[in-house]
């Protein structure tokens, strides 16, 4: 495609190189990193997009049904691998350590592994670690994570930090320092906030976006309601809307198209309520990110379930909504 | 099978454990908190709620400025029993658990004053779900409350939580803990480690690796302690008394992992009380005559839409609005009104089918039409629980 004119938020957004996705579960964390992963592919970059937390769900959207710590190319310069802590070990082992064969890495892997279940920070270091690894590396374009929950991806990003400052000296202390450039750097790496505008999910993204500021310093860029029940009626609309059903003119109505004209006057009012208040809390998150951050909505497509249909159509509105 | 009146409430009044549990975001703290306030009203009993990390909002609408780790009271008009609220506090807890199985005051200094113990306690993932566990225990031991509901906490995999006490008897017979704390065991024996030794100092630091191997070597004086209460609680979750209460919402993921919970606690062989579908949409809202009403505006558009201006035309309402853009607004608020109805009939469709993939493997699905922000008062906590209803 190609940009033609100016450069949009959608560019500025994706010439990062390291994107990680969160937001409180269930919010469609994993369907926005990925309409995301085929934004940038259809863009003519090279993707890896990482599930964090495996649940398989990207590759179900691919009908992939097999994807590892391995990257597998689900359709062409999209590549979808998911984390695994003990693998992302043995490459570090294999890294840094360089011991020459493989077979040797297997027992100091597993001994390491038991450290890392105990060790503050390690294992964070390792998901972080294997993440920064394929930027540095320059193997692809962009690195899009799709995260932990809330709370814990906090401990993830601040795991460089924190693990240097832990750790008196040592190799991983060395390691952490490249990491902490590539990701304070707001150019290469950002972080995409989704909630979907209810009371709880938007609470929690207000108390992660002041965790990620403070405790991380890596920057927020991109704020994601998601499953937004629309507003359906302008002003005007709405109190016309008002005059017909509590007037004269729904007994005519009624008569003109029948009984079944109350069940649509009660579904739009559910309509509306739902719409009034996603309205209210979407307007609590945007200020919760403050005004530089740009806050995009993604509309509720009734009675469709996650799956690579609804991804395509949330791409579609992040392009929109972006350009 | 006829379960018409079934309450919810009937089906874990005789239990002294519920355990409320599910994948994050499906409204599970809203949940025990209505199925507290319902049970101290409707029951001669003193019930307790413990949560992990209740919404503000959540303490609020409990008449409670901050839940904290010693049950306070609820204020309840009208109840039969008492109700208490409080949240488990990770370092509160941990503390407490130190000092209760360690041999002595120095040992107990020794791991608190530890850099690592900071973190463990605060950061260690896995504790998480065993301390909630130990609270559990710790309160259901006091003998105060007839009937305790936990919240239990959003383990990125709600069974976790079933394994915490295992996994934490696992940790101490690891041999990751004998592998660590064996330079403060035996010289000897650390020799014939050295290799490992000098790979963990060369990676992670010699200061670090030290404080580490001190902390456990004196955290596994906690092992006895640890252990048989770890036994204890798994044993009181796998009795009659303990039950478990499913929530989920009408997706597809939610109910999925909703459907993965409930074959791990028939396959442990725990006891499954019900399911709870929070925001349902209320089934009353779609008829037939509905659905063709919709149908005929989506369809038939222009005719339909003819005929129904002849009508109001026909109306005497006087307007400010002029007759022509009348007729758009009212055009355009119809088809609105069709989407509306459609759409929260496809989302319906889409619940019914979450349902019946539920009901399948548990029988007793019950629903509410809870919505977000909807939780504003003890009363509203009481509607929510007694306004349950068991899906047919």
């Amino acid at each position: 495609m190609g940009a033609r004119g100016s450069i949009t938020d959608l560019d500025r957004l994706l010439d990062r190189k390291l994107l990680f996705v969160t937001g409180k579960g269930g919010v469609g964390k994993t369907t926005i990193a990925t309409a995301l992963g085929i934004l940038s592919a259809e863009r003519g970059k090279r993707v890896l997009l990482c599930e964090v937390e495996p649940k398989g769900e990207v590759g179900r959207y691919f009908g992939v049904r097999e994807i590892g710590f391995e990257p597998v190319e689900v359709r062409t310069d999209l590549f979808v691998m998911e984390m695994d802590t003990e693998r992302a070990l043995s490459e570090y082992l294999r890294l840094y350590l360089k011991v020459p064969i493989p077979t040797k890495i297997g027992p100091i892997a597993r001994t390491f592994d038991f450290v890392s279940k105990a060790a503050p920070g390690v294992r964070e270091i390792l998901v972080v670690g294997k993440l920064c690894y394929e930027v540095r590396e320059k193997n692809y374009d962009i690195v899009i994570a799709d995260s932990t929950a809330t709370g814990h991806v906090v401990s993830q990003l601040a795991s460089p930090q924190g693990v240097n400052e832990l750790f008196g000296v040592g190799l991983v202390k060395d390691q952490t320092k490249w990491m902490i450039d590539i990701l304070k750097d707001e150019h290469q790496s950002g972080i995409c906030l989704v909630s979907t505008a209810e009371e709880t999910p938007v609470d929690e993204a207000a108390e992660l976006a002041e965790r990620l500021r403070s405790e991380t310093g890596v920057s927020l860029v991109l704020g994601i309601l998601n499953k937004m029940v629309p507003k359906i009626f302008s002003e005007a609309e709405e109190s016309y809307f008002n005059e017909i059903v509590s007037g004269p003119m729904l007994p005519v109505i009624r008569r003109v198209l029948g009984e079944g004209i109350d069940a649509l006057v009660d579904a739009t009012s559910l309509w509306k309520a739902l719409a009034a208040s996603n309205h209210q809390n979407a307007e609590r998150f945007k200020s919760s990110l403050g005004t530089s951050i740009p806050t995009i909505e993604i509309p509720l497509i009734p009675g469709m379930t996650a799956g690579v249909g609804i991804v395509r159509e949330v791409a579609e509105t992040i392009e929109v909504e972006l350009t | 099978m006829k379960e018409e009146g079934l309450s919810l409430i009937d089906l874990v009044s005789d239990l002294q454990i519920v355990l409320v549990a599910g994948s994050g975001g499906v409204g599970k703290t809203t949940t025990s908190a209505a199925l507290g306030v319902a049970l101290a009203t409707s029951l001669e009993k003193e019930v307790l709620v413990i949560t992990i990390d209740p919404a503000k909002r959540l303490a609020g609408a409990m008449g409670i400025d901050a839940l904290s780790h010693v049950p306070q009271e609820v204020q309840l008009k009208d109840a039969k029993g008492h109700l208490f609220a409080a949240m488990v506090d990770m370092k509160a807890s941990w503390d407490e658990m130190i000092s209760r199985y360690a041999p002595d005051k120095d040992t107990v200094q020794k791991i608190v004053e530890n850099p690592i113990y900071e973190s463990i306690s605060t950061r260690f993932v896995q504790s998480h779900d065993y301390i909630a566990v130990e609270a559990l225990y710790e309160f259901y031991k006091e003998g105060i409350y007839d009937i305790i509901v936990v919240d239990t906490p959003p383990s990125r995999n709600a069974i976790d939580f079933l394994d915490a006490p295992k996994n934490m008897e696992e940790f101490f017979a690891s041999r990751l803990l004998r592998w660590l704390t064996i330079p403060r065991r035996s010289k000897l024996v650390a020799s014939a480690f050295r290799p490992f030794y000098l790979v963990a100092e060369r990676i992670l630091g010699s200061a670090f690796v030290k404080d580490i191997s001190e902390f456990f070597f004196d955290f596994q004086q906690l092992y006895e302690g640890f252990v048989a209460r770890a036994r204890q609680v798994a044993a009181l979750v796998a009795s009659d008394k303990a039950g478990f209460i499913v929530v989920t919402i009408p997706e597809e993921i939610p109910t999925t992992e909703a459907i993965f919970f409930i074959s791990e606690v028939a396959r442990r062989k725990l006891n499954m009380s019900a399911v709870v579908m929070n925001r349902s949409l209320p089934a009353s809202i779609f008829s037939r005559a509905g659905d063709e009403v919709a149908d005929k505006i989506s369809n038939e558009t222009q005719e339909m839409l003819a005929k129904t201006f002849d009508a109001i035309g026909l109306d005497p309402t006087e307007g400010e609005v002029p007759l022509a853009s009348k007729s758009q607004l009212v055009s355009k608020i119809l088809v609105e009104m069709a989407n509306s109805y459609e759409g929260l009939r496809d989302q319906k469709t889409m619940e019914e089918i979450q349902v019946s993939r539920l009901t399948v493997r548990e029988g007793k699905v019950f629903t509410t039409t809870q919505q977000s922000g909807d939780v504003s008062s003890v009363e509203s906590l009481r509607k929510l629980a007694t306004n349950m209803s068991i899906y047919r």
